[in-house]
This record gives structure tokens, sequence and C-alpha cells, in this order.
């Protein structure tokens, strides 16, 4: 045995084939790590850019990290990397939960499978071992029932489960993989990816140890940094609320889309009836954790139904308030409850499928579609049920269903008549958060690898020391490229990021991550020797989307409509984004990377540092790189 | 949170409503035997059903009460309390 933290195996899928090949993986870790570190540079080196995402030849990487399954508070995560189904560039999905460790004690860092089969088949990995198997019986089924099917036919509760829902099957855009029923590997369209592939599910169960090269010391790094988080008084509200918790406060920076972005400020009416506090004590009957997490920021509830059981179903994230809350307008905390696990039935990504039905809601309000377009609903602002009668029809792709589910940039295609205008999207993606307010906020969403999304370089200015005022365009851009490397460590590391400084800034940062991957393998690395390997992933990242998206410079720009319409109430009333402003923030930005101003594209100087040849070469022979 | 001196213990004490299901107990007890991480070696068991929210936190024989260590470490990373060492008397 001579492999700790990680296991040092991973196994290749190919469906076509039906062919399982286990290899060695430790080569591949030294240099890229694990988790997204590993996706990402597999995806680059393998997938060649004028494959579609929907093809066989797309790969499908399941990652977990270096940390993931051992006593590293928060050790939960794995990442899901492919090729994005609404962008044609990179996706890393990232998913807590149980999953991720289990696939390491089951003897695996990671799965990489390519390929796609002619039946629907499922996974099934049992310590150092895996099978494709018929899944005929699990197709057309929830995502609950699958976990279900599986656990019960093997008679253990214990085998965890990744599974697509009925969107992923139909190849809706939206369609993400859910895990342990309530874990949302979401963005890009992974779940269409699974079902390009007939692959409904990924079984994995295991009974092997993680092993740890110096297991005192690692343990000595793990109690000080576990007991920075329990002292912790923001982990502390996080525990009673969740992320929830910040609802009324991020109303009052700008952080809420209204009616599909027509306003960045909900009615805080509106956000104390569908508080946190009042659906905990209505109905929470657990608080609940992701595997080895001491933050536990989520809920069990259990909601009394008319007809057969009650629901039991996990409660949500701050994405579901600004989804169906702020941006369509609902204001029952029981409905978004069962929207948000209707979504995790079907397999459905909140911010993907929500973004559309928001816009659809817009042209309605606006005349620009009617009741021939909408097959006779009548979308009118907070009507939950019609939002669960969208959520079915986009999962099916049925009626309106079927052009929504193309994503809202798509869709406005088919549609025409000037919806386009109100389309919010980054590269091609859906773009969920409100940009209008704060420009850390907005830097990080509009130069994110994966099309938009507020989890790679984004972050709260008012909790972000260093970062200036929250409107000014000023000394954003150095944190962006502080917390875009930050990221990728954390995603390598396969730790939860609400257990680092993004979150607050006394918890876990790159010198904590470095003792802790030092302590745990035997390989030393500081925080800046992990930031360098931030930096480097971001630039396969980045390769990939010149390479097979296309992407440039004119990519990174917000939605057109935060340059034209103002905010039009609360705090931030009249803010509205300029052109100079965002210019600048993307000079600085390419800068700090060593890119090209004019394309936005990659330098042969910046790639040399990082020493990424084969991104340099594949960029050179296609004439994308600059000097 | 830590137990500053060693005290004997006589057994750990179970609340289930508080558990969060979050299995910090299994891989602290795994490490207490072989210093590696791995449920299966765990002799305390979380064992959850989604469905049905059933909860059920078995000790097994083989616990041995954390002997040469501070404190029983199942009952150190379980941050609800959800495990409580019930000192000898
Ligand atoms: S903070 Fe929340 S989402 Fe993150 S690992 Fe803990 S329980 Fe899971
Ligand atoms: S550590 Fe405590 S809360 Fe976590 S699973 Fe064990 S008993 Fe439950
Ligand atoms: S007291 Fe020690 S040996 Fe017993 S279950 Fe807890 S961690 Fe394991």
């Amino acid at each position: 045995m001579d492999t700790y933290g990680w296991i040092g195996k991973f196994l290749r899928i190919d469906l076509s084939k039906n062919k399982i090949t286990i290899d060695s993986s430790k080569k591949l870790l030294k240099r890229f790590i694990g988790g997204r570190g590993v996706g990402q540079w597999l995806l680059f080196d393998q997938v060649s850019p004028n494959t579609q995402a929907l093809h066989p030849d797309n790969l499908l990487v399941f990652s977990s990290g270096v940390l993931t399954g051992t006593m590293a508070p928060a050790s939960c995560r794995m990442s899901i990397d492919t090729k994005n189904v609404l962008t044609g560039g990179v996706l890393s999905s990232n998913v807590g939960g149980h999953f991720g460790p289990e696939l390491k004690f089951a003897g695996f860092d990671f799965l990489v499978i390519q390929g796609s089969s002619d039946r629907p088949v499922f996974l099934d990995i049992k310590d150092e071992h895996a099978e494709i198997k018929d899944a005929s019986h699990l197709w057309g089924r929830s995502t609950w029932e699958t976990e279900d099917i599986v656990r019960k036919d093997q008679g253990d509760l214990s085998i965890r489960v990744a599974s697509i829902g009925v969107a992923g099957e139909n190849l809706a855009k939206p369609a993400c993989v859910i895990v342990d029923r309530a874990r949302a590997a979401g963005r890009g369209g992974c779940g269409a990816v699974l079902g390009s592939k007939k692959l409904k599910a990924i079984a994995v169960k295991g009974t092997q140890p993680i092993n740890i090269a110096k297991p005192e010391k690692f343990m000595n790094e793990v109690e000080k940094i576990w007991n920075k988080i329990d002292s912790n008084k923001s982990v502390e509200t996080r525990r009673s609320l969740g992320t929830r918790a910040a609802l009324p406060f991020s109303n009052e920076l700008g952080f809420m889309g209204v009616k599909n972005f027509q306003d960045d400020y909900w009615n805080p009416q509106k956000i104390k009836r569908v508080s946190q506090k009042q659906l905990n004590s209505n109905f929470e009957i657990r608080k609940l954790a992701c595997f080895n997490c001491p933050i536990h920021c989520s809920h069990l509830y259990r909601i009394p139904q008319q007809t057969d059981s009650d629901l039991i179903s996990e409660g949500f994230q701050l994405n579901v308030d600004w989804d169906f809350g702020g941006k369509i307008d609902i204001t029952d905390g029981e409905a978004l409850l069962k929207i948000n696990t209707l979504c995790n039935q079907l397999g459905l990504d909140l911010d993907n499928s929500s973004a559309p039905i928001a816009w659809a809601f817009e042209l309605y309000e606006k005349g620009i579609i009617g009741k021939n377009d909408t097959n006779g609903l009548d979308l009118i602002w907070g009507d939950a049920d019609v939002v669960t009668t969208l959520l079915h029809k986009i999962a099916e792709r049925e009626g309106l269903g079927k052009i929504l589910a193309e994503g809202s940039l798509r869709a406005s295609k088919i549609i025409g008549r000037g919806s386009e205008k109100y389309v919010s999207h980054i590269k091609g993606q859906d773009s969920i958060e409100a940009l209008r307010s704060d420009k850390g906020w907005l830097l990080g969403c509009i130069t994110s690898a994966r099309g938009g999304g507020h989890l790679d370089g984004a972050f709260q200015t008012h909790k972000t020391p260093g970062a200036g005022e929250p409107d000014s365009y000023d000394s954003k851009a150095e944190k962006v490229f502080w917390f875009e490397r930050f990221k990728a460590i954390v995603d390598m590391m396969g730790v939860c990021y609400f257990a680092t400084v993004w979150s607050d800034k006394d918890l876990i940062g790159p010198d904590d991550f470095s003792r802790l991957f030092s302590t745990a393998t035997g390989i030393s690395m500081s925080g800046n020797d992990l930031m360098r390997t931030g930096q480097i992933v971001r630039n396969v990242e980045k390769g990939f989307n010149t390479l097979h998206a296309g992407f440039k410079r004119s990519d990174d720009y917000p939605p057109e409509r935060f340059f034209k319409e103002p905010i039009v109430s609360g705090p931030n009333k009249d803010r509205i984004l300029s052109k100079e402003g965002v210019d600048h923030m993307l000079d600085e930005y390419y800068a700090l990377h060593g890119w090209d101003k004019e394309t936005g594209w990659q330098t042969t100087k910046c790639l040399d540092e990082l020493e990424l040849n084969e991104v340099k070469e594949q960029l050179c022979s296609t004439k994308k790189l600059m000097e | 949170m830590t137990i500053e001196k060693e005290s004997p213990i006589s057994r750990i004490t179970i609340k289930p409503e508080k558990c969060t299901v979050c299995r910090s107990c299994e891989i602290a007890c795994s490490y207490h035997f072989k210093k590696e991480f791995n449920p299966k070696i765990s002799q305390i068991k979380i064992i959850f059903d989604p469905k049905s929210a059933d909860l059920r936190i078995s000790q097994e024989n083989g616990c041995d009460l954390c002997k040469n260590e501070k404190s029983p470490l199942c009952v150190k990373y379980c941050v609800r309390g959800a495990l409580n060492a019930e000192k000898v008397e």
C-alpha cells in the first residue's frame, strides 16, 4: 500500500462496448489532485472539439476529491465533469451527500464513462468491482423510485445511488443528476448526458479503507479546523436556518432577481411569508448533513398530505428563493418546498428549469406569447400550480415544455417575436443571479468557465476584506482571480465550499488545505502551490472553452438587459451596469491571468508559465493562441 | 468540545432525534481502531431510511469506549450531541 488520501485506482467504463477496466490513477492525481482537476483534464485530453455534448464520444467523469471520505470537515464532495449541453464548453458540476465518499470506500477515486448503451443500463459498483446491469425496470421512474428500487433489490439501505429522472431520459437540457434524493449536480445539463448514454443510475457500496500518510498529524489538523468551524458565528446561523438565513439581508444587498429580473428587490413582506423559521416550525423533523459535515445546513421535513402518506423531503437552499421565489414570485414556503421536491424527483436542475419558466411568464405578461403558445395555461406570476405543470412538461419535453427544455436562449430562437430581449444568459446558459448590485458577484459570474454561476470566481463584496464597495468596479478583478483559483482547490479536495473562506473569512483557507493535503497524502504542497494548481485547472477549462465553444472576450459579458434597465425599487434602486465598468474589470482580470485583452484568449507566456504544453499546442494549431 | 483530562467512561448514550446522519462518528471510530477511514469497521452504525425517515443508531459489541484516546472519538466529532459519554460515577 503506497497511496494515501487517494485510493490510486479508477474505473473506465465503455458503454458502447459493454466493457469495464480498472486502471491506476496515480500519475494523473499527482498533477491534477482529484475531483474537478482530474475531470477537467480528462475532458480536455480525450474529447475532440467537434464532439457534441450528447454524442456517445462525450465523456462523463465522476470524481471524488483527495480528502473526500476522510475526517476533513465537510469531505463529502464529488465532481461530475462533462461537455456542457447548454454552452458547448466545459461543465463541472459538484454534489454533496454520501456518494463521493462511498466511491472511495468502494476502491476508486473516479469513474470515466464513455460511449453509449443501446438499452437502459445502470452501473453497479461494489468493492473494487463493477458491472453494467439492465435498467429497463428503472427507466421512466423518478430518481426517488430509482434509489428505492436499487436499495430494495439488493436489500441494503446503505447503497448510494446517483440517478437521472425522466428529464434526463428525455434529454431535457435542464436535467441534472440526483444523489441521496435531494442533492443535485446541477447546471450544464449533465443529466441529459447520462440520458444520452442510456445510463439511468450508478449504485455504489464499499467496505475498503482510505489510508492516511501521517494519521496523527492529519487528525491534529482536522481537530484545529473542526474547532474553528464549530465556534464560528456564521456557522451557527447556517445550522439553524441553512443558506436561507441570508434571504432578507441578501435582498437588501440586491441579490434577489424579481419577475425574471425586471427588478432586483423583492417585497420584504413576501420574504417574511416564505421564511425558513416558519418552515422549520411547521415541518422540520430533523437537521440533516452531508457526509462528515459539522455545518449541517440542511433539514428534513414531513409535510402532511391530503391523500396518501406524508411527504418526507429534504429542504432547500437559497437558490430556490431566487429561482421560484423572487424570479417567479411564489410566496408560499410550502409550495417552494414541494417544487423543490418535484424537481429532485424529475431530475430537473432548479436553476436551469426555473429560468426559462420565468422568462416565459414575462413573455406572457408582455403579450409576446399567449394561450396558443402555453397549451392554454395562464402564466400569472406566483402561480405555483402552473409552475408545477410546466416542470412536468419540461421533463417530458411536451408542448411548451419542449421549447423551454432547450434553455431560454435556444427557446427564444424558436419563439422569436422579440422574446430574445428578455433572455438572461451567459455563454448560452441561463443566468440565475441578480447582477446589477454587487460587482464582485457580477465579474465572477460572467467569467465563470461553465457559463454563469456564482460558485467559481464570484464573491460577496460585503464579506470579503479588501474588495472595496459593492457598487464599485475597482478591486474586483484581483478577488475573482483569487476565488476562482481557490474554488478549484476546494473542488479538487472534495470539500464543501460553504466550509471555506468563501462563506466566512475565518473558515478553511488555502493554508489549511495545504496542511490537510500534505498530511493526508505525504506529498508536501504549500497553499501557493495549490493555488497554482487551481490556476492550471482554470486554464485547462479556458482552453477547452476556446477550442470547443469558440468563446472569446465577447462571451464574457452579462445579459444585455442589465445595461439597459435599472433596478426599480429598494435600496439599490436605479443601479444599472455600465459597459465601461465591465470593460475595466475584464481588462484587469485578463491582465492578472496573462490573457490577451482584445480577444480574451490565452497567451504563450501564461501557458508556458503553467507548463500547459498540451493546451498551448492545441490552441496554436487552431490559431487561437496569442503571443 | 475536547475533554481535557482522561475521565473513565461507563457508556455512550444515544439521542437519535438529534442525529444529522453525517456519519462523522463512523469514520472517527474507524480511525480509533485502525488509523484509517472506513465505516465498515466502525462500532457505531447509523442506519437511515430516507423513504420513511426512520433512523437507528446502533453501538456494536466491539466498542471499547475508546481505550487510549483522550475521549471517545465518536462523541467528540458529534457536533449535535446525539452521542454523549456518560462518566463513571
Ligand atoms: S454545509 Fe451543507 S451542503 Fe455543505 S456539506 Fe455541509 S450539509 Fe452539505
Ligand atoms: S456524528 Fe452524531 S450526528 Fe453525526 S451521524 Fe453520528 S450520531 Fe449522528
Ligand atoms: S466510543 Fe470509541 S470505540 Fe466506541 S463506538 Fe465510539 S468511537 Fe467507536
